[in-house]
């Protein structure tokens, strides 16, 4: 999906979306359904994805996820291609206020088994360690970038050979304070020192004032 | 159907899908449609060895190649 998101952020007005479907429960007989609709209605692309938290309350590791989907798409005939998302790959704030190291390497640790799965696009959230108690908005975003451009280097060291995994960042917690150009400004500018040559994210999530964030492709490249 | 030992879901593959070492091939494609309700329940619900045999038997079915295109 980088590459789709880098040429969807090329069109300007963007003439499509992509959905992604957080498929928690019966997931072989759910992804049926949006096969189905999907061979019916010629769609190209679409993501199946799961949250961190949702693989904990649903019992699903992410090789059951893959194949059950994979195994949705087989029955129903459908040949076009199949996105994988891990979504929300999140850093929890109370867990990081207690243990930091044990929180990141906890992240890594469940990006390791995502890999291995196939899941080869991941939504990376530190945002939930943004600080609106500071000034400055690069304080306030700093823990946000810094972790979020050390987990898309440890993705970059894991991921498969011909692989370029397709990852996000976010900048505004869910079901928070919405979020400003200048924040994603402030974010991308710290992220991207924080690389050291990596590949980055390419797309980002915001705070619209939804009780969800919305995603948007980022334009390549992004000023540093 | 639940398969219970990778003999029995192999047994149950057989005339759909080929495994040579560690290639996996689908030689009939209609007919691992069939099959595949009793697959993906092994695969979510069995155990051990066979439930994994079972889950590695369908993400590589579906790599480039075979009927889905999974990825990237």
């Amino acid at each position: 999906m980088s590459y789709t998101w880098r040429s969807v952020a090329a069109i300007f007005p963007p003439t499509f979306t992509v959905p992604a479907m957080n498929i928690r429960a019966m997931n072989y007989n759910t992804s049926r359904a949006v096969f189905r609709a999907a061979n019916k209605t010629n769609v190209g692309a679409m993501l199946f994805e799961i949250a961190r938290s949702e693989m904990g309350y649903t019992d699903q590791r992410p090789v059951e996820y893959v194949a059950s989907v994979i195994a949705a798409a087989i029955k129903e005939g459908y040949h076009g291609p199949v996105f994988i998302q891990g979504d929300h790959f999140q850093i929890s704030a109370a867990r990081y206020k207690k243990d930091s190291t044990a929180e990141v390497q906890a992240v890594k640790d469940l990006m390791d088994e995502a890999v291995a799965a196939g899941f080869y696009n991941i939504d990376i959230d530190t945002s939930t360690l943004v600080d609106l108690s500071f000034d400055t908005l690069d304080e306030q975003q700093n823990t946000n970038y810094t972790l979020c451009a050390e987990l898309t280097q440890y993705v970059r060291s894991i991921e498969p050979a011909g692989v370029t995994i397709s990852l996000g960042g976010e900048i505004g917690e869910v079901g928070h304070k919405n979020s400003t150009v200048e924040e994603l400004h402030a974010f991308m500018q710290g992220y991207n020192k924080h690389l050291d040559g990596a590949t980055g994210i390419s797309k980002i999530s915001v705070q619209t004032g939804t009780s969800h964030g919305a995603s948007c492709c980022l334009m390549e490249p992004w000023p540093r | 159907m639940k398969a219970n030992s990778v003999q029995e879901l192999m047994s149950h593959l057989a005339g759909a899908i080929e495994v040579q070492e560690d290639t996996v091939s689908v030689v009939d494609e209609a007919a691992l449609r069939n099959k595949m309700d009793d697959l993906v329940y092994t695969a979510v619900f069995g155990e051990g060895l066979t439930r994994d045999t079972a889950r590695w038997l369908i993400i590589a079915a579906g790599r480039p190649g075979h009927i889905p295109r999974f990825n990237p």
